[in-house]
């Protein structure tokens, strides 16, 4: 008899799926079209890479100072206790974060407390936002970003 | 049995459910974006303690009262929510799953509009969301933005030049942020196209998720797809990124959709009024074919074939037959089969409202 997908329960299973939960490997046995819905969320997911880093990098510990987390326990869950972890465990983490998002620098918002967004930021980003609907005929919407682009003006 | 406190959003939808579609072909149905933010000189959640949880938890309550950003702000601490009542969240998009795995210390503020909510201890300290109807993008990343700066001049964040805002995970590290969608596109998926389509834009960075984000399946032919990079691109890059991603997919569901009416009428027809048949008609119906369901009614509206329904009677009707609406709107818990047939009144009332 044909295996039916765990989760819908109605089309075949044709993929298995690997996860890992609290350290733990769970095979999951999914149709297609589950697969690709949440599977993705799997395959993305930090857990799979952590696991071979782990591998590559030999078996050498280390503690936060501050909350107490050990690298290992890092590689278990993927959550850092504290702020200070990522300095704390050092090199396999940064490894780990290139291999995430193939960089390790920070180009987003530069924060301090004082930091606002600008207004050229914010019309910058609306008049983009305008260009596109305009180009795919979203009236409405572009009357309404127009307002909103005007107010940014008269703020001045 | 009825939370008092959640009974106010009982007879309606949240903003971006509600309204008919500015971008006329209906496969972009809402827009997200999400930032990550954690508190210095605080353990993250999955290693405080509860009652460390509880202490930051009312000290965050307590700043985001005073937020400027959010009008009509309504604060839901998670432990006085049951079952039902978190699940209904859920079911708004409102919060996680995750949230209230545990209870202890965490919660989520939204707004008037349920534009805006706010997780207080989920994964992170703060994770602060925008939803907007359509592919409002900008619109929401900016109100996102105005809300952080607002929340990042009271509480202190952890940050730090190089690795920019500190999160739990490393997969959110960087900007914390995030823009996901939820697509509605079922030609792409009966044509069979889906797959080749899913692959590339797997492949290109962007997940794909189900209807209730990570982790859950597809429903009614409506994906999530979301960003991955936190780190080494800017929110403003990300944003625009995305949407080049999601305009492609948008424009490969329109192609399918005009080859399917053109080459394929009646079958196309034929699965409309079939939806419509077994909505109008059957006395049992699960969350899930509702689900399945409708979204070939909302096909059908799309591309002409239903008149008489508008989208904001699908969205109510997708919003509210799932069981923790269904049990609120009925003012009680229900057992399976008297769930499934109360759905299906339900149903069919809404249909019969709209006249068709
Ligand atoms: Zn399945
Ligand atoms: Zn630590």
């Amino acid at each position: 008899m044909e295996e039916l997908c765990e989760k819908c329960k109605k089309r075949k299973s044709e993929v298995e799926l690997v996860e890992i939960v609290e350290g733990e490997k769970k095979l999951r046995k999914l149709c297609k079209i589950c697969a690709h819905g949440e599977a993705t969320g799997v395959s993305m997911s930090p857990v799979l890479p952590v696991k071979k880093e782990k591998e590559e990098l030999g078996e050498e510990n280390k503690i936060c100072p501050n909350c107490g987390l050990s690298l290992f326990e890092f590689f278990k869950k993927t959550k850092v206790g504290c702020e200070f972890c990522y300095e704390a465990f050092g090199e396999p983490i940064i490894k780990l974060i290139q291999k995430i998002h193939g960089d390790t620098v920070h180009k987003g918002k530069k924060y301090t407390p004082k930091y606002r967004v600008t207004r050229e930021f914010k019309m910058r980003v609306l008049e983009r936002a305008l260009k596109d609907a305009v180009e795919r005929e979203e009236f409405e919407r572009a009357a309404k970003l127009r307002d909103m682009l005007k107010s940014l003006q008269e703020e001045k | 049995m009825i939370d008092e406190k959640l009974k106010w959003m009982l007879g309606k939808l949240p903003e971006w459910m509600n309204g008919e579609f500015t971008n006329k072909d209906d496969i972009v149905i809402s827009s997200r974006v999400r930032l990550a933010r954690n508190i210095k000189g605080f353990l993250f959640p999955s290693v405080a303690s509860p009652e460390e949880l509880v202490r930051l938890y009312y000290r965050i309550e307590d700043t985001l009262r005073s937020l400027k950003a959010i009008h009509g702000m309504r604060i839901y601490p998670a432990w006085e929510l049951d079952e039902l009542g978190r699940k209904f969240f859920v079911e708004r998009h409102l919060a996680s799953i995750d949230l209230f795995k545990k209870k202890e210390g965490s919660g989520v503020v939204i707004d008037e509009s349920e534009k805006v909510s706010i997780m207080i201890n989920e994964e992170d300290h703060l994770r602060i969301q925008c939803i907007y109807e359509d592919f409002k993008v900008e619109e929401a990343f900016i109100k996102l933005m105005e809300i952080d700066d607002e929340i990042g001049s009271m509480l202190n964040y952890a940050y730090k030049d190089t690795l920019g805002f500190i999160t739990s995970c490393p997969t959110n590290i960087g900007t914390g942020f995030r823009v996901s969608a939820l697509l509605h596109i079922p030609a792409l998926f009966v044509s069979g196209k889906i797959e080749e389509i899913l692959k590339e834009t797997i492949s290109s960075g962007i997940m794909v998720r189900g209807y209730y984000g990570e982790g859950t399946e597809v429903r009614g032919n409506i994906f999530q797809f979301s960003t991955s990079q936190t780190l080494g691109r800017s929110e403003e890059d990300i944003v625009q990124e995305f949407k080049t991603k999601i305009y492609d997919i948008a424009h490969n569901e329109k192609e399918a959709r005009k080859e399917l009416i053109e080459k394929n009428h009646t079958f196309i027809e034929d699965k409309v009024y079939r939806a419509y048949g077994i909505l109008k008609n059957a006395r049992m119906l699960s969350s899930l074919e509702v689900m399945e369901l409708t979204s070939h009614l909302r096909l059908g509206i799309s591309l002409g074939i239903i008149k008489e329904i508008n989208y904001s009677t699908l969205n109510e009707i997708m919003l509210f037959q799932q069981p923790a609406h269904l049990q609120f709107k009925f003012g009680r818990t229900l057992k399976q089969e008297e769930r499934d047939y109360l759905r299906s009144l339900f149903v069919r009332r809404k249909l019969t409202e709209s006249g068709i």
